[in-house]
């Protein structure tokens, strides 16, 4: 992948540390060994030092994965926003915003089990594992060869264990994400549950739910646990049996204590890099799925970039037109296959964004003071303060007033960027007759400037002012 | 500190099991390492093998203990950790109840629904990754000490010492290097998730209006200020690695030290020598379980922090319904003089007065800010009076069970909720025991039969927050929901809103009838004057 290639010189680093802690880990074995036997160039200081160094590397360690999986993971958020920002209205609406949302935090999340543990882990077990084998192997060739023999069995059982559970693990997230949707959509129409008196009911749906998630999560984790205890049952036997067999050649006289003590303190340790993998593999498995999913969506957004709706509609000039018939005939469709650059849009169902009143007309950066005059002028808000801070909840302004700001918005960009068309989605449904009347005005001069006004609306006052009217039928 | 570990700390049998599980688990790991160390120095002083016999078998025995036990205490507390889990949320819901939707004050409800899924997620690692790892070391840790202290009591002083120091200093040492990044990582986490979300919300409207880049830089710098705690909490987490590495091996080399200088004054076997040393690398491999657990404790004490504030909210006054006596069929609804508002905010009425009594319909016209939707919130019973009376039947509605108030009086929001789900979910939420024929004939009624049978009928799934149907008919299919609870009293908040004008009109129209032919009441909020002139009055705010 090449978001990878960002960060391989801190991969670099972390192998480097690595190997430094191999080092160090088998100079602290090898002089703790001396000290047991009572060897006369046994140096406890020196251990101490070895030991020094060890710790030091694991901090190197820690620090170079974090960097490194922190620039994989921004660059793969950054290309996957940049590819949703070329997405299209049809691709969107498919998508479920709160999965998407878990994707690119969550998800991405996960990625740092991936790269600062696993793979590090993968890369250090290829240096360090020869290292450790070949060292014991100049104390005990027979201990080398039953390591090197069982050795390759924890990735057997990894990989047999992760196939098996890796259908169930996806089914996993997957009932995660709908638990977790469920939850958060019951929370959303809690009011409406109230109204209707069905929140107490959906309190024990919920725990319905969640048993019922507890279940099916115990029978994944039954499996993949199993991979857990297969790892480390290998590498405890393993000991065990290097142990017992460097027993009973000491009896024979075949090795000495020396040799035979060091190969046991350094047997876990050259277990140890695979059973990090196998630990950390559980927890990587859920940032593949993530860096899996990433790819199917942009995948899926490459395609549906390439579908265009026909365009039903063709705005003329100087010309204020209506689109009405009954809902769900594809007005809404119609109008948005219209948007480009060169056009102003305002959505049905009018969007606030975090900021002040102001900044939500003019957006970011700096703004003609007249072009905005006109804008709400023509879009009748005056009964806002432009300083007034608004957000995701609505709950300072009214539908009427959030309306005429999605107006200005409109209107402000048509004049700001020179647009050549103005897209309106029932544009006054929410505002009083008064206003509503200034609004068809504005609409009606707004033509008469050259601009093509395409609006959506079922209101009488519109469909009068409107030059030509298309009824959409179902 | 102590009423975040309460609220997640799970307490059931299963989960105390667990925890001896994993002590048992972690004797046995340095059990498994001590043995072999004797069986190696016995067997250097080559006797017959018969006097092996035992630590072998012991050896294979603590291996195999060691692994098994690993899988049974994970699948027990997983399991334990679960159940609460599943529990917590319902109780989490169930708090959050009484306060819909007046007590939620300026909380978008949908920011407040994505942080408590995330932080109720978060709590399951206080038993997990905090509780557990941290019982194991401390236990092991003791017991290992002890024994340790019979044979070797200078050696198991310092090995003490030298654990004392890992846990009491280098933990939080560790997390004083990170600083706050813990929890502020935490909160900088949602903050990326909340404005991850909003970007995906409106993002139809930014790529429109080429805002897009902007919003991208915002998430790119909360993308920063994370990879900067992140980067801090690895480098804590390395160095509490660290201390525990060296600390067992200065234990070791102590040991070693002290050991043979012991077997030198002939107080011990030379064959133990091996074990001194070896005893405190064990003893420690297994108290570095907690290393990690001082990041997981600071994310989920700030996870804690938010659900204990949602749980322990005091009701207000105005959310605070006491009235017992059930009401019987409703004829006559009167506010007088009522004063209301918000639960910490102004009031936004003063002095209102209204009657309705069956079969009437009325209209409440007025500006954005007038207090509509409060007066529809009191008359539903969702919200009390701070001054005035509101009586039923004559009844003053504190005296009145709020239940069997809202079992007739029916407040149908602006936007109100769609559920990700059937239509027919949907619908019986409204009457869980409605045929699918009472659900196709309220279908019908508001002229939504014929598009649902074109698709999956009553299967058919309307999306997320509606997406999959248009505006005006997620309006329609609310109102159907509405009409199917069979209210005597329907609050209608601006119902025609996203409705075309033709249908909008005709709509109403037969509402008005139906409602006047069985004697209910109706109750328009809405600023468009020609619907109000349905009514058969006009009340002006």
């Amino acid at each position: 992948m090449r978001e990878a290639k960002a960060a391989r010189w801190f991969f670099a680093g972390v192998v480097v540390f690595a190997l430094l802690g191999t080092l160090s880990t088998i100079g602290f074995a090898f002089e703790l060994t001396q000290l047991v036997v009572n060897s006369p160039a046994a140096n406890g200081w020196l251990a101490l030092g070895a030991a020094a160094v060890k710790a030091a590397s694991m901090i190197g360690q820690e620090w170079f994965s974090a960097i490194a999986a922190n620039r994989v993971k921004s660059q793969l958020r950054s290309r996957l926003l940049d590819q949703i920002t070329e997405a299209n209205s049809t691709w969107i609406s498919r998508q479920n915003t709160s999965e998407l949302q878990l994707l690119l935090t969550t998800g991405l999340d996960s990625l740092d089990a991936y790269f600062a543990k696993f793979l590090p882990q993968i890369v250090y077990t290829a240096f360090a594992m020869p290292i450790y084998v070949l060292v014991i192997f100049t104390q005990d060739a027979l201990s080398a060869l039953t390591i090197l023999v069982t050795m390759p069995l924890i990735p057997l059982f990894m990989v047999f264990i992760g196939w098996a559970t890796a259908k169930v693990q996806a089914r996993q997230l997957a009932s995660l994400t709908a638990l977790s949707a469920h939850f958060a959509d019951a929370i959303r129409g809690i009011t409406t549950l109230r109204v209707f008196g069905r929140a107490e009911a959906q309190v024990e749906i919920m725990r319905a739910n969640s048993e019922q998630h507890r279940k099916r999560t115990m029978k994944v984790l039954s499996v993949s646990f199993l991979s857990g205890f297969a790892l480390e049952l290998i590498a405890s036997l393993a000991v065990a049996l290097v142990a017992v067999s460097i027993g009973l050649r000491l009896i024979d006289g075949t090795i000495t204590l020396a040799a035979g003590l060091l190969v046991l303190v350094l047997a876990p340790d050259a277990y140890l890099p695979l059973r990090m993998i196998g630990a950390n593999f559980h927890a990587s498995a859920d940032g593949v799925a993530a860096i899996q999913r990433t790819f199917v969506l942009i995948d899926s957004l490459a395609e549906t970039n390439s579908l265009r709706t026909a365009q039903k509609v063709q705005p003329i000039p100087g010309q204020l037109l209506v689109l009405s018939g009954p809902s769900g005939s594809g007005k809404t469709t119609a109008l948005k296959a219209l948007i480009n650059q060169k056009t102003a849009w305002m959505p049905q169902g009018s969007v606030l964004l975090e900021g002040t009143v102001r900044s939500n007309i003019v957006g970011p950066g700096s703004y003609d003071q007249d072009l905005l005059e006109r804008a709400t002028r023509l879009a009748v808000l005056d009964d806002l303060d432009f300083e007034l801070e608004v957000g995701a909840s609505f709950a300072n302004i009214s539908g009427g007033q959030l309306q005429r700001v999605a107006l200005a918005r409109a209107f402000y960009r048509a004049l700001a960027k020179e647009c050549s068309t103005i897209l309106l989605d029932e544009p006054s449904s929410a505002i009083d007759s008064g206003r509503a009347e200034r609004v068809a005005n504005a609409l009606a001069e707004l033509a008469r400037e050259g601009f093509a006004v395409v609006v959506v609306s079922h209101q009488s006052n519109l469909i009068q002012a409107a030059d030509k009217v298309i009824e959409l039928a179902k | 500190m102590k009423k975040q570990i309460e609220f997640g700390l799970p307490r059931s049998q299963k989960y105390l099991t667990s925890l001896l599980v994993s002590v048992v688990q972690g004797l046995s790991a340095v059990a498994l390492l001590a043995t072999s160390a004797w069986l190696i120095s016995r067997a250097a002083q080559q006797p017959a093998i018969m006097y092996l016999s035992i630590a072998i078998v012991g050896v294979r025995t603590f291996a195999l203990a060691r692994a098994s036990l690993r899988y049974a205490e994970r699948w027990l507390s997983h399991d334990a950790v679960l159940r609460e889990t599943g529990n917590r949320r319902a109780a989490v819901f169930s708090r959050m109840i009484d306060f819909a939707p007046a007590g939620f004050g300026k909380q978008s409800i949908s920011d407040l629904g994505t942080r408590v899924v995330a932080d109720v997620e978060e709590t399951q690692n206080l038993g997990l990754r905090v509780i557990s790892p941290l019982i194991q070391s401390v236990v092991v840790s003791l017991i290992s000490t002890i024994v340790f202290a019979f044979m070797l009591p200078a050696a198991a002083g310092v090995m003490s010492s030298l654990l004392l120091l890992a846990f009491v200093v280098a933990l939080p040492l560790s997390a004083l290097i990170a600083g706050r990044a813990d929890s502020q990582s935490a909160s900088e986490r949602a903050q990326l998730a909340t404005k991850t979300g909003r970007l995906l919300e409106n993002l139809e409207l930014l790529n429109a209006y080429g805002w897009t880049p902007h919003a991208f830089e915002d998430i790119e710098s909360a993308q920063t200020a994370l990879a900067k705690s992140s980067r801090l909490q690895a480098i804590s987490l390395g160095f509490a690695q660290a201390i525990f590495s060296f600390g067992a091996a200065a234990s070791a080399v102590v040991a070693a030290v002290i050991g043979a200088s012991e077997i030198a004054n002939n107080h011990y076997d030379a064959v133990m020598l091996a074990v001194f040393a070896l005893l405190p690398l064990a003893v420690f491999d297994v108290a570095s379980a907690a290393q990690p657990i001082i990041g997981v404790w600071q994310r989920y004490r700030a996870s804690a922090d938010r659900l204990i504030e949602v749980v322990e909210r005091e009701l207000p006054d105005e959310l605070k319904f006491a009235g017992t006596n059930d009401m019987a069929e409703l004829k006559t609804l009167e506010l007088i003089g009522a004063e209301a508002g918000y639960p910490g905010s102004e009031s936004v009425l003063r002095n209102f007065s209204l009657k309705i009594k069956r079969g009437e319909v009325i209209a409440l016209v007025g500006p954005s800010g007038s207090g509509k939707s409060t007066i529809a919130l009191l008359m539903a019973g969702l919200l009390k009076l701070r001054m005035g009376d509101l009586k039923l039947n004559g009844i003053s509605a504190d005296d009145l069970s709020v239940a069997s108030i809202r079992k007739q009086v029916g407040y149908l929001e602006q936007n109100a909720a769609i559920f990700n789900s059937s239509v027919r979910v949907n619908l019986k939420i409204a009457n869980p025991d409605a045929t699918d024929d009472e659900l196709i004939s309220v279908l019908r009624s508001v002229s939504l039969w014929s598009m649902f049978s074109k698709r999956e009928g009553l299967d058919t799934v309307v999306g997320e927050r509606g997406v999959l149907i248009s505006g005006g008919e997620a309006q329609r299919l609310a109102l159907a929901r509405a009409l199917l609870a069979d209210f005597t009293l329907i609050l209608l908040d601006e119902p025609t809103a996203n409705v075309d004008e033709a249908q909008s009109m005709s709509l109403v129209k037969e509402l008005i009838e139906v409602a006047k032919g069985n004697q209910r009441m109706l109750v328009l909020i809405t600023h468009d004057n020609k619907l109000a002139e349905l009514a058969d009055r006009k009340i002006e705010l």
